[in-house]
């Protein structure tokens, strides 16, 4: 295994053209030398969802889907339009503002943690859900790369589970792949991403996800009230493996053709 | 804590009840630790009570299964650090700490909330009248202005956490603060009234919208208990 020197922005930058996540409107940092750019009234967007609210039962309700998207995400790019306003780190796309979170000047670090995070982590979250899961194909890449780090596929399953469990409080489950390669299932706090690097989220859980879990009580409370163990069981009944095999390749540097359907 | 406590005609029998070691020996002739099981203390209310600020249900599953969890992981986590102390294994016992924080700081939390609530016809939602009052008015200017504050507060609360009007043990004086999860108002400054901003406190009735719980929960707020936890 090795890699071509490649930077997080730049694989970044790979995965979201070819996927097609980010914000509709994209400016390039310095392009424009003269006067600085106008503020936009709305650099961030909600993204929309590829599955309606209801799609995911019975595993996640579609009134928790509605609110936690159109009230809960929306308030996050509302707020972060709002603080970044005139501001040139607004015309990056929103997984570039998180790894570029180190930049931001002092008095915006904050609520580009907790708004910017919560607008990155839930645009990301989305797209790990699906109404069409297929199981993790046999042999796949990223199914590979799981047996290798923790023995078994079962194996990672718990210790994903582990993870999500035993958040206190607000935060998010993580499988991400490290600057090193390796797989890793982690936890943040609050709104924090993996993508704002070491210095945010602490050693051990900077790298790219891969696939992640919200473990906030909003995101599963009108559900499974207090039970959340129920709702991380459920989550697996909805994970989009392919989004979670595509963003494998393109942190690990290459892309695989898909099987034709 | 616990002298606070009792000084709370109230709460009395619910606080023994909570503090009361369930097993005791002597313990210079046992090897067995004396252990102080903590228990969900009863509420001085009934669920529906706090209606409609608080409704029913969310007050049942907050009492009966949150706070009944923290209790019930709390008594885990005291029985897994005395254990590693008695045997001096320091590692575990460094390793239980932020359950024993977490756990621990939710029971207590709990326990100072359901007796700083009260419904309407116990006293809920009367301004403080007495040494409180003429503290807050002197910190704040008026009631009003420090309710303002203390709203401004909790709005700011990123992800889960208590919003406390504390007393500074040294001084004397009031303050607003924040803290994050379970974390208990301890050292510096004891509890006065605390408000729970975790999304289980309000999300069945309000959803997101919790600037409306905060401010709908001061009708239910029993400013008797905080003035006895002045010192």
């Amino acid at each position: 295994m090795h890699f071509a020197n490649l930077t997080l922005g730049w694989m970044l930058s790979l995965a979201q053209s070819r996927l097609g996540v980010g914000p509709l409107v994209h400016n390039k940092l310095g392009s424009d030398t003269s006067s600085p750019a106008p503020p936009t009234a709305t650099s961030y967007t909600l993204p929309p969802l590829d599955y309606s609210y209801e799609a995911l039962e019975p595993h996640f309700d579609a009134e928790t889907m509605r609110i936690h998207h159109t009230k809960h995400h929306q308030t996050y790019v509302t707020n972060l339009n709002a603080a970044l306003q005139g501001n040139e780190f607004s015309s990056l796309d929103i997984d570039e503002l998180m790894t570029r979170f180190n930049d931001l000047p002092a008095d915006k670090k904050t609520v580009v943690r907790n708004q910017g995070g919560g607008h990155a982590n839930h645009s990301f979250f989305w797209k790990n859900l699906t109404p069409n899961a297929t199981a993790l194909a046999d042999g796949s890449p990223l199914k590979t790369g799981i047996e290798d780090t923790f023995s078994s596929f079962v194996a990672f399953q718990q210790a994903f589970e582990k993870a999500a469990t035993s958040v206190f409080g607000s935060g998010w489950a993580w499988l991400i792949l490290t600057d090193t390669g390796e797989l890793r299932v982690v936890t943040t706090a609050n709104q924090d991403s993996p993508l704002m690097g070491e210095s945010v989220v602490g050693a051990g859980a900077a790298g790219f996800p891969i696939m992640g879990l919200d473990v906030w009580e909003h995101a599963y409370y009108l559900q499974y009230r207090n039970v959340r163990p129920d709702y991380i069981k459920a989550y697996w009944q909805v994970v989009n493996w392919e989004f979670a095999s595509e963003r494998y390749m393109e942190g690990r540097g290459s892309m695989v053709q898909p099987e034709p359907l | 804590m616990s002298t606070s406590m009792l000084r709370n005609s109230i709460a009395l029998r619910t606080a023994l009840r909570a503090a009361t070691p369930t097993a005791t020996r002597a313990a210079a002739f046992s090897t067995t630790p004396t252990r102080a099981l903590a228990t969900l203390p009863d509420l001085p209310y009934d669920y529906g009570a706090l209606e409609p600020a608080i409704s029913g249900h969310i007050m049942e599953l907050h009492h009966s299964k949150h706070h009944q969890t923290y209790v019930t992981n709390y008594n885990a986590a005291q029985s897994k650090l005395q254990d590693a102390l008695s045997s001096g294994d320091i590692a575990t016992a460094i390793a239980t700490q932020p359950a024993i924080n977490f756990n621990g700081g939710g029971n207590l939390n709990h326990t100072l909330f359901w007796e700083n609530l009260a419904p309407k016809n116990q006293g809920g939602g009367e301004p403080p009248s007495g040494p409180l009052a003429k503290s807050i008015e002197s910190h704040y200017g008026t009631f009003e202005k420090m309710k303002e504050q203390f709203n401004a507060a909790l709005a700011g609360i990123q992800g889960s956490g208590w919003a406390w009007l504390v007393q500074d043990n040294e001084t004397g004086a009031l303050g607003i603060r924040t803290y994050a999860n379970q974390d208990p108002v301890v050292g510096k400054f004891h509890p006065l009234l605390g408000i729970d901003a975790w999304e289980h406190a309000y999300y069945l009735q309000y959803e997101n919208r919790k600037a409306e719980y905060f401010k709908n929960i001061w009708g239910v707020v029993n400013w008797k208990a905080a003035e006895k936890r002045m010192k």
